[in-house]
């Protein structure tokens, strides 16, 4: 798998641990929709500790922390109170985590989806993001996740040996080939030669698969209301 | 109003002010203009025995240098890709030094260092500068760290940062909710 590569016009990158994915997937499906496209949906599983230290919380309070400065402390709180007043808008609730999830199984079903059941990704995301973020997601559980893929309308038989196989080995092939394609977080977009890292760009993505009509505009987070889910 | 919280050498602070200006214009609310001292902005070289922390670091770097040069063309701007302006500290000093409307001189300064490439780093130019934008100035107030620190307690960690009603917002992307917030005051 060539990670810049693909047959439809954009490749977007997510994790399912990222609260910036997590509101980043209803202005992209958006998108997606108005334009009459279909995305490339892939995973790219974080390596969070790697960058921005690690943190244990019970009960909401930190408990153990590794790594982290008072600026990067002022970084992840703010990143986590931007998500949130984002997903509120879009009417999902958008709780901290408590740790570090592994979350390779949940985004391998991502791969799945996109893969196998092309047309049921927008409900896999539905299934798997908004409850992970109201923390009611064991995604580290392989069973939990073949329930998102049952959900979503997803045929979940052939899911555990993809994890193990195919999808595995496309997923590791992402993350030893990320750095050099010049990823570094999500969501990444891919369209054409041009890599995009977070949602701010979809104004520009979306006048660049329009024919460029007009002057070209600038990053902006656009505005989207979902209303009570 | 609208506080702003800006540095000199950063690219994607010069690439704010032009739109919050325009914003502050619409809804005729002034803008306070405070000095942050962000991050360095130099790009890492890549070295042999580069760890994972390291390479992520650098390809952040990269890539976040490379957009902001990508939207500076979209705006026509041809922007030195080696800045005189490495140290921003007497330029923000002189920021909080200025009593009165600020923007004149913010503008001029920005223009300065990134469209003109000269080195913030002189009084001489920054004198010239406050002379052109009839900003007034008080030499001796030395109060830029206790600014930073005050910043930094009520949460900021880089700049450009915008604050409407209390809320902070980092960076020009989120221009589209603050003038849902001006909209609605």
């Amino acid at each position: 798998m060539d990670v810049l590569k693909s047959n439809s016009p954009v490749i977007i990158y997510l994790d399912v641990k990222s609260p910036y994915a997590f509101i980043s997937v209803q202005p992209t499906l958006a998108l997606e929709q108005d334009l009459g496209l279909s995305f490339d949906w892939r995973p790219y599983t974080l390596d969070i500790p790697s960058y921005l230290g690690s943190a244990r919380k019970e009960g909401g309070a930190v408990v153990e922390s590794s790594g982290r400065s008072p600026k990067i402390w002022n970084a992840i709180r703010y990143a986590y109170m931007d998500a949130r007043r984002y997903a509120e808008r879009q009417g999902y609730v958008l709780k901290g985590t408590e740790k570090i999830w592994d979350s390779s199984l949940a985004n391998m079903g991502i791969l799945f989806t996109n893969l196998y059941f092309r047309e049921r990704i927008p409900a896999y995301l539905e299934a798997v993001y908004p409850p992970f973020w109201r923390r009611e997601l064991d995604i580290e559980d392989i069973e939990v996740v073949k329930q998102c893929l049952d959900w979503a309308g997803v045929d979940s038989t052939e899911f555990e040996s993809f994890a193990t196989g195919e999808g595995k080995v496309m997923h590791d092939q992402i993350l030893e080939t990320r750095f050099d394609a010049g990823m570094y977080g999500v969501p990444t977009y891919v369209v054409g030669e041009d890599v995009f890292f977070g949602r701010e760009h979809l104004p520009y993505i979306r006048w660049m698969l329009s024919g460029k009509q007009g002057p070209a505009p600038d990053i902006a987070n656009e505005l989207l209301t979902g209303g009570a889910r | 109003m609208i506080r702003a919280y800006i540095d000199f050498k950063s690219l994607e602070c010069f690439l704010a002010i032009e739109p919050i200006i325009a914003l502050a214009k619409e809804f005729g609310v002034a803008i306070d203009w405070q000095p942050f001292s962000s991050r360095p902005r130099a790009l890492p070289t890549q070295v042999d025995d580069e760890t994972v922390t390291q390479t992520h670091h650098r390809v952040r770097a990269e890539s976040e240098h490379r957009l902001r040069l990508h939207y500076a063309s979209v705006r026509g701007y041809k922007i030195t890709t080696e800045p005189s302006t490495q140290d921003s500290t007497r330029a923000l000093m002189r920021l909080s030094q200025i009593s009165g409307d600020r923007t004149e001189f913010v503008k001029q300064a920005f223009e300065a260092c990134w469209l003109q490439n000269k080195n913030l780093d002189d009084t001489h130019l920054l004198d010239q500068i406050c002379i052109t934008a009839s900003a007034a100035f008080d030499s001796s107030k030395n109060d830029l760290e206790e600014i930073q620190v005050i910043a930094e307690e009520a949460g900021l960690f880089d700049a450009p940062t915008f604050a409407i009603d209390e809320q902070l917002f980092m960076g020009r992307a989120h221009i589209p909710w603050m003038r849902e917030l001006l909209q609605q005051a």
